[in-house]
């Protein structure tokens, strides 16, 4: 056990919990069985540590996630290399993917952005703090107490910034991190307990094999607050579960989809439109809710659908530079390789589909096929289906039906834009410019909802 | 056409009807395959375009590991048969919804082939020491399921090899009491059953056991066969520990736990060597056993390119009793092949259904029905 002393833990536990049994597995030290007496410990370790985290000023919470994430973005920090190191194993992304998660994506989090998600769902962020004024009287807010997390393992920033929520609102959380990504959860924890002794507390991070339903029961007991990241299965199993009094909030199925104008794809412009789709559709390979499954292109453009889907396909080719794909497990790349054989298959009937491959691997799929079938998309894996639609306002709603549509990234000059998000508006909860699905501002309320104001409790004082 | 059809389909059931672990050389094999191959590739329509999509005919293809293979989602394409399909005698679907909601369809021009496969290798997987043992089925009975190939599977073992025969499984889901009921009688009588079911069922039950603190001490040489996986639900239970709960609740060993796999598309099933093994007193590495009319074979998913030895990658089928349809197809499932010390394979092993792969239908319809039993 000499080599562990360099070896990254994929958990974390607050001060004075015993360490689980663990084992080397390369550059990570892997937690060999939880039971249930280490989430009782850790239970009853973020219940004790509550009135200290409460007691904290918000000033202090924010400045310490500020310091903490800045250390993931220091080239010289060992967290960071270690999150870049063993990150490619322990969550299938690419160095490169977790460099843009970590180095862009949760540099939002930092003071200004925490700042500004405070303001917005708020207002005073004093609230958190004491009592401030309010139409009939004062108010304050007041976190829920113990959460329990459990992530899905889709973008590493998610678990993140479900934490960083809870911490907001000054209360504890134990999470479960996905067995795809335990990493960026526990190296959050261990190194935000480094930057702030006050709130190591504060956090648990333990993995088990979900489904254990005695474990999970055990995290359950007196949570006030549950929020479940995954499939519409996982989530209902634990709203069944979770504790009648505490709050539930869960993030199952959703599905995003590019809507591209006949003028994004001009003569001009089709390159710009192709290396936005490209960058959506390859930015975390699909495994977020927000990224692009389906493009519907509409007809009537100086280019053609089928032009831009060549053009697309450069471009995700392209990015397999600069944005490396990780080697999937050998089931994506199956679940790949059946897709595209079952429409080549229909190519091989005389059906009006398409295919563009990567040369001799599955790291990124292009379909064009025409809209007169019924299709339900989602597969990941950076396999993108361009769909030809007359007219955008009509088409898009008509073959979103029944989906749960997450973000539409649109493609079109500025007053189309306008208006076809007002049109969207009533099938998606975001709308968002073509290029940028995957990225998410720290404001977005998430699937429609707000991020603090569903973890806090008001208490009104009326004068 | 059909002359040259039956005359490959007696040479097919002679192979499978040659004595119990009689194998087919690997020429012998392939020429048959070749000949089916040339068969479908006239008498099959589609399959034909996608041959030629791909640049294979009978003309250049000289090895069954050449010919194109349909994978698994072309069955919910278009009929693939070599006869109109409405001459069909057997048409079994995979209850699993698709990703666009069609199931996917198998259409059998007679059930010879069929019935012949499934009762030769059941017996050399399930029954290698020539028991005849009274049958428990955790799954429907094929007067109610009559377009699912495990509850027609199921049905011929009935006729052809059980000593008596219960189903406990009808629309309104799993009879535990009648099941519990018979296993206690099972036990007090000292006649080795045979358990046979969907691995899902099994748990259903097991945890209705755990509840009532339930255990049989069925007699020796009792034995279980499950089938489908738990893939994406919302419970899943690891092959060791349904071992340990088999043993623990049945008191059957897993030397005695035979898992299926199987799929609608194929007329082939596949078994756990664990029995066989036993029976001959041979250690060897647990393998799923293809029976010498099915030849198999691990591609990389990335390539298309033969797996390296022991390498996971997709598991394509090249099964002879499929004759009337399509011999060659790829499924959506990783598996590793099993070798022996010489380097040649001794069988397989299923890793994983394919990530959002339909799991085969029965196991999951009959977990959509326990689960809303439950609610």
């Amino acid at each position: 056990v000499t080599s562990s002393t360099h070896s990254v833990p994929l958990w974390y536990l607050p001060p004075g919990v015993p360490e689980p049994r663990s084992s080397v597995d390369g550059l990570v030290l892997r937690v060999a069985k939880v039971d249930g007496y280490h989430i009782r410990a850790a239970r009853a370790a973020l219940e004790t540590a509550e009135p200290e985290v409460r007691a904290l000023p918000v000033t202090v919470i924010v400045e310490a996630i500020d310091r903490a994430l800045a250390r993931l973005r220091d080239p010289t920090d060992p967290a960071r290399s270690a999150l870049l190191e063993a990150g490619p194993v322990e969550t299938g992304y690419s160095r490169e993917a977790l460099a843009h998660a970590v180095d862009v994506m949760l540099a939002r989090f930092g003071a200004d952005g925490l700042w500004a998600l405070l303001r917005d769902e708020l207002g005073n962020p004093a609230v958190l703090d004491d009592f401030v004024p309010s139409a009939a009287g004062m108010r304050t807010a007041r976190g829920l107490g113990r959460h329990f997390h459990v992530f899905a393992g889709t973008v590493p920033t998610v678990a993140v910034f479900s934490m960083i929520c809870v911490l907001l609102t000054k209360s504890t959380v134990l999470a479960k991190p996905s067995s795809a990504d335990t990493l960026f959860p526990a190296m959050f924890a261990r190194t935000l307990s480094e930057v702030e002794p006050r709130l190591a507390p504060a956090l648990a991070v333990l993995p088990w094999q979900g489904g254990d339903d005695e474990l999970e029961r055990e995290a359950l007991v007196g949570a006030g607050a549950v929020i479940v990241y995954g499939s519409d299965e996982t989530v209902n199993s634990f709203r069944k579960r979770a504790p009648q009094h505490g709050r539930f909030v869960g993030y199952g199925h959703r599905l995003s989809a590019a809507a591209i104008s006949r003028e994004a794809h001009s003569a001009s412009r089709l390159a710009a439109t192709a290396r936005n789709l490209a960058w959506d559709v390859s930015l975390f390979d699909q495994r977020g809710c927000l990224s692009p499954q389906v493009a519907f292109v509409e007809r009537g453009g100086e280019r053609t659908s089928l032009e831009l889907a060549a053009a697309t396909a450069e471009c995700l080719d392209a990015l397999l530079r600069t944005l490396p794909k990780n080697s999937g497990s050998p089931e994506q790349s199956a679940r790949i390789r059946s897709l595209r054989d079952a429409v080549e298959f229909r190519a091989a009937l005389g059906e009006d589909v398409r295919v563009w491959t990567s040369p001799g691997s599955t790291a990124w799929t292009v379909f064009h096929m025409s809209d007169n079938r019924p299709q339900r998309w989602g597969s990941g894996g950076r396999v993108i289906t361009l769909v030809p639609v007359d007219d955008l306002e009509a088409g898009v709603p008509r073959l979103c039906t029944g989906m749960p549509v997450s973000t539409i990234g649109v493609a079109a000059t500025a007053d189309r834009f306008t208006r076809l998000a007002t049109r969207f508006s009533t099938i998606a909860t975001r709308i968002c410019p073509l290029g940028r699905m995957a990225e998410p501002p720290v404001t977005w309320r998430h699937d429609g909802r707000p991020n603090l104001l569903d973890l806090v409790e008001w208490h009104d004082l009326e004068q | 056409v059909a002359q040259r059809a039956r005359a490959i389909e007696r040479r097919i059931l002679d192979v499978i009807h040659a004595e119990a672990g009689a194998s087919l050389s690997g020429e012998r094999f392939n020429r048959l395959a070749l000949d089916v191959f040339a068969f479908q590739y006239g008498a099959n329509e589609p399959y034909r375009r996608y041959c030629q999509a791909r640049s294979a005919t009978p003309h250049n293809v000289r090895n069954w590991h050449d010919v194109p293979f349909v994978p698994a989602a072309a069955f919910k394409e278009v009929p693939l048969t070599c006869f109109p399909p409405e001459e069909a005698s057997l048409v079994f679907t995979t209850s699993g919804t698709s990703q666009d909601g069609r199931a996917g369809t198998h259409y059998l021009l007679t059930s010879a082939l069929y019935d012949a496969s499934l009762l030769a290798h059941f017996v050399a997987a399930l029954l290698p020491d020539g028991a005849r043992l009274p049958l428990y089925v955790l799954a429907q009975p094929p007067s109610e399921a009559p377009h699912s190939s495990l509850s027609y599977m199921l049905g011929q073992v009935e006729r052809r090899l059980g000593n008596g025969c219960t189903y406990y499984v009808d629309a309104t889901g799993l009879d535990t009491a009648a099941l519990d009921r018979d296993l206690a009688l099972a036990e007090a009588e000292g006649t080795p059953a045979m358990l046979l079911g969907t691995a899902f069922a099994f748990v259903h039950f097991l945890d209705y056991c755990k509840e009532h603190g339930r255990r049989y001490a069925l007699p020796k040489r009792s034995r279980l066969m499950d089938t489908g996986g738990f893939k994406g639900r919302s419970r899943e239970v690891s092959p060791e520990e349904l071992h340990a709960r088999y043993r623990d609740v049945f008191d059957i060993p897993p030397q005695y736990v035979v898992n299926e796999y199987g799929m609608t598309e194929l007329c082939s099933q596949f078994y756990d060597a664990s029995l066989v093994d036993h029976t001959q007193r041979r250690r060897r590495p647990p393998r799923k056993l293809a029976p010498p009319w099915c030849g198999f074979s691990i591609v990389d998913p990335e390539t298309l390119e033969p797996a390296r030895a022991s390498e996971p990658g997709v598991l394509r089928f090249f099964d002879l009793s499929n004759l009337y349809s399509v011999a060659a197809v790829q499924t959506e499932d990783v598996g590793r092949a099993v070798p022996s010390t010489d380097g040649e394979p001794l069988g397989f092993e299923v890793l994983g259904r394919a990530q959002g792969a339909e799991a085969r239908g029965c196991s999951l319809a009959l977990d959509e029905l326990l689960s809303a039993q439950t609610r």
